[in-house]
């Protein structure tokens, strides 16, 4: 089939969709994909189609109608919901019970929690309550193949037989696609408050901020750097500042304010709409990376970031201290300023004298995109799943690469690029 | 969920499963004992039947499988060397760290045994970003005191961490009272630089920073040692908690003691731990030399761990306490000082031992079920044990629903060997069908192959074949453990193929 009857474009908008309400039906358009080789793009609720590589598809499958509660049973902390239920509706059904589930990957409530485990996508949450993986337990799913698969469980707590539920968390919809998921959850706090704090510029006097914080006897569930721009759209002033989020008991969390408070004299307490706000994602037309380091470098990581964000003009930053990951969003317009920026930072550690980078530990770092230009993605982040490894999984799971062909940017086995008539743009 | 492919009792041991590679005897076993001398040194390669008898068996009573030749690295180049060499001849082999495991995941019936334990170096602690790298043979609790130098621990505590190595934990996935709270060993991995089984060295992982790609690293945790070995792992150390409290509730009914469980889960509270014990097991526990001072006339008692900081501790208290009176606890004992902290775990950690004492074999379980349904589990499970005229030992990770059914007895006995079969079985079916999976932090192994298919459908543990011939095609490396073989459908294939191969 040559490559141009598929749909290329970032957000394959022109696809012919289909919304599948049962697993069965999923099953046979996955195979029906197969007879056709039709390559099929996987979505969710379908908000956030641009991220990840151009994936070339025929088809597209929405999973938005597979939807609704399996099992819900609340002295368990564990819920079991369809892969095509909204972040939105688990909130609901969960704070009913005095419960939540413990992700907030940015990007808004109406996206699926089927989304969020495929993609593995995390919020300043995941500082303290873990990433998907350390979230899920158990995922069921129609492989390439058109297998249906239940791995993993429901209870907290299982090492039965090799790791598919790890395998399929973080995979954009590559390997399988997920029907459903059983996940963790936790009680509401008694408390919930968050403070803001100016920090300060330079990256020496940051860590040294940093120190401080650490020294406290303080137990944050989130504590995100903001940029400027970033904080007035929180409503927390007009500096970089430091969100800290404390949740649990009153006797806690009223104990951990007032240590701040003496600690921090310029420590204001805001609203916790400023984590809805930087949850509801990215403005129209802007592009998204991550970079990460070790722990220690997340000063000069930041430090490195701003100086990315002066030049670009409009951008906006975050971090996440605890995981040493800062997110960047920009808008597009123009590229060349855009990939010169984010080159710098993703290259910062590279000379650790002058980048401000601490010596005896990696000052590697780590570059992942999220949303961005095509031409972009080769030079920040190249593929990560070329490894032999990597391919081995995808030939066991998904050999025809008919789930979301190209969103890895994974290399073409021959014989797919030969019946393309036209060479692989990975 | 509970599609039975096949009869329950096709187990591992029962000879039925296929060889899929010859036993190393004869000329071909001095050969390769010979060789591996020459990369060990004679000292370090045992072949001599007396020698070979103490790995024979893992911590798990009733099995005894021999291996051909037992092989000690010092080093990881001498790791390397074996492994390259073992490819290089098609030899299978089994990986293995104390030989504490539970599951009898680390025996070797006539193949090579790799052992790892003398790979002890603390490579490098990275206090700032609380990094530790360590080779496969550094002992949990020699981490743990490392660690505890810079105010650090590292969170999983089986209940062997005096004995077992991070290498074993890692390919168990092996878990501990504490988990409860901090998470299993998936939780605490952040990388491991791994040999694969055809001798190729991959780095999983990346601690300094994000994870891209697939999840690799979280694929070989839990592995069970089949997906190849780790040369160095790099863990995560977590910060002590400032202020910690130890409870001790006892109850006259072993129901309560469950419901009291249930009832401080739900209150969201979460315990850095949270264990129970019953009668049989306290009896056990202070008739041995491990007596920590239980109340020998309680039905059950719950051991509460809470952690965190100093304020707001005490509410904390004050509300388990008050669930254990409510649930019907006679006494319930605070510990702070570390000293009588350490008395009211003594017990629970030291209770297979105790055990160990009471009968000459022990049959280990390890089920999961939902946390709600402990109670009626647990009444489930003392109605089995009596039908079937056994002697249940309960001693478990209540707050994660872990259960351990533990039955000691004597194995001369087939009638009394067979009953036990019997009432395991029953046991396992219940925990399954109340929702609950057969290992949370033992591993399958050896031991639990056979409840594999009541658990998973035919196609998923075919995928999990699969994904297991992506890191060992020739399923060298822990032959015949974890998914029945008969189980993978590219196995038959794969093998004709084999054959093929060889013959190029």
């Amino acid at each position: 089939m040559p490559t141009d009857v598929f749909s290329s474009d970032s957000a394959n908008a022109d696809l012919p969709a289909v919304a599948v309400e049962s697993v069965e039906a999923l099953a046979e358009v996955v195979r029906d994909t197969r007879v056709t080789n039709t390559p099929l793009r996987v979505a969710g609720a379908g908000t956030w189609m641009d991220a990840g590589r151009a994936v070339q598809a025929g088809r597209l499958v929405s999973l938005r109608a597979l939807t609704g509660i399996l099992e819900y049973v609340p002295g368990d902390l564990t819920i079991t919901a369809l892969a095509g239920t909204s972040h939105a509706e688990l909130d609901a059904i969960t704070a009913g019970e005095g419960q939540w589930i413990p992700l907030d990957p940015i990007g808004g409530t109406i996206g699926t929690i089927g989304a969020t485990i495929a993609t593995g996508s995390a919020g300043p949450l995941a500082a303290t309550s873990g990433m998907p993986r350390d979230v899920i337990l158990g995922i069921d799913a129609v492989l390439g193949q058109g297998d249906a698969i239940k791995a993993g469980g429901r209870v907290v707590k299982n090492v039965a037989g090799f790791d598919l539920v790890r395998l399929l968390t973080g995979s954009w919809g590559t390997l399988g696609i997920i029907t459903a998921v059983s996940l963790r959850l936790r009680a509401r706090p008694q408390m919930d408050e968050t403070v803001a704090v100016r920090i300060p510029d330079s990256a020496t006097e940051l860590a040294g901020f940093l120190q401080q914080i650490t020294s406290l006897p303080l137990e944050m569930s989130a504590c995100e750097l903001v940029s400027p721009v970033l904080a007035t759209r929180l409503g927390v002033g007009d500096d970089s500042a430091m969100l800290m989020r404390f949740m649990g008991s009153e006797a806690s969390v009223t104990a951990q304010l007032t240590a701040v408070s003496a600690a921090l004299p310029g420590a204001m307490n805001c609203s916790r709409e400023a984590w809805n706000r930087l949850g509801e994602g990215d403005a129209q037309s802007t592009a998204a990376i991550r970079w990460s380091v070790a722990r220690a470098n997340l000063p000069a990581l930041w430090h490195a970031a701003r100086n990315a964000e002066a030049s670009i003009g409009g951008a906006a930053s975050h971090a996440t201290v605890a995981r040493g990951v800062v997110r960047q969003v920009a808008p597009v317009g123009n590229e060349e300023a855009l990939l010169a920026a984010w080159s710098s930072v993703s290259r910062s550690g590279a000379d650790t004298h002058s980048s401000g980078f601490a010596s005896g530990t990696s000052a590697q770092v780590t570059t992942v995109g999220e949303r961005m230009p095509q031409p972009l993605w080769s030079v920040l982040c190249p593929t990560s799943v070329n490894d032999r490894l990597s391919t081995g999984i995808r030939d066991a799971f998904d050999p025809d690469r008919l789930l979301n062909r190209g969103i890895l940017s994974e290399a073409l086995p021959v014989a797919i690029t030969m019946t393309q008539g036209g060479g692989s743009d990975a | 969920m509970s599609a039975s492919v096949l009869p329950a009792d096709t187990s591992a041991n029962s000879g039925q499963q296929p060889r899929a590679h010859p036993r190393l005897e004869g000329d071909l076993l001095q050969r390769t004992a010979a060789d591996l001398r020459a990369i060990v040194g004679d000292r370090w390669v045992r072949s001599a039947p007396s020698a070979l008898v103490a790995y024979a068996s893992d911590a798990l009573p009733g099995y005894s499988h021999m291996p051909s030749l037992v092989v000690l690295p010092g080093t990881r180049d001498e790791v390397i060397a074996i492994v390259r060499y073992l490819a290089e001849k098609g030899l299978p082999f089994v990986p293995r760290g104390a030989g504490t495991g539970l599951s009898g995941g680390a025996l070797a019936e006539g193949t090579v045994l790799l052992g790892l334990n003398r790979l002890t170096r603390i490579i490098s602690v990275d206090v700032e970003n609380r990094l530790a790298v360590v080779e496969p043979g550094v002992v949990n609790a020699v981490l743990g005191r490392e660690a505890s130098r810079h105010g650090l621990h590292y969170a999983p505590d089986p209940s062997s961490q005096t004995a077992c190595t991070i290498g074993g934990n890692v390919a168990e996935n092996a878990g501990g009272p504490h988990c409860l709270k901090y998470g299993v060993t998936l939780n605490h991995v952040a990388g491991a630089m791994v040999i694969l089984p055809d001798g190729t060295i991959e780095q999983l992982g990346n601690p300094y920073g994000e994870m891209t790609g697939y999840d690799l690293l979280g694929a070989f945790v839990g592995s069970e040692g089949c997906f190849g070995v780790a040369l160095t792992v790099t863990v995560r150390l977590t910060p002590n908690p400032p202020a910690i409290r130890t409870l001790l509730a006892d109850f006259t009914e072993v129901h309560a003691a469950a419901m009291a469980v249930s009832r401080i889960i739900a209150t969201g509270i979460v315990p850095a731990a949270l264990e129970m014990m019953d009668a049989a097991t306290i009896r056990a526990v202070e008739d041995s030399i491990y007596a920590a001072g239980y109340p020998v006339d309680a039905a059950a008692v719950v051991l509460v761990e809470l952690d965190g900081l100093e304020a707001g501790m005490d509410g904390e208290v004050d509300t388990v306490v008050a669930i254990c009176r409510e649930a019907g606890a006679r006494e319930v004992r605070v510990a702070g000082d570390p000293e009588h902290r350490a008395r009211l775990w003594q017990g629970r950690k030291k209770a297979f031992g105790a055990m160990g004492r009471v009968a000459p074999a022990l049959v280990v379980q390890d089920a999961v079920v939902p946390r709600t349904r402990l109670p009626e589990i647990l009444d489930a499970i003392h109605e089995i044990g009596v039908r079937h005229d056994v002697r249940v030992c309960n001693v478990f990770h209540a707050g994660d629903g872990n259960l351990h059914p533990n039955i000691p007895y004597d194995a001369s006995d087939p009638a009394q060997a067979e009953r036990v079969e019997a009432a395991m079985s029953e046991i396992m079916q219940t925990c399954i069908q109340a929702g609950g999976t057969i290992t949370g932090e033992h591993g399958v192994g050896m031991d639990k192959m056979k409840y594999m298919p009541r658990l998973f459908t035919e196609d998923t543990l075919d995928a999990m074949c699969r994904l297991r011939s992506v890191f060992d095609p020739d399923r060298r490396s822990n032959p015949g453990k974890v998914v029945p073989v008969h189980s993978c459908r590219e196995w038959q294939m794969a093998a004709s193929m084999r054959s093929h191969h060889h013959a190029d």
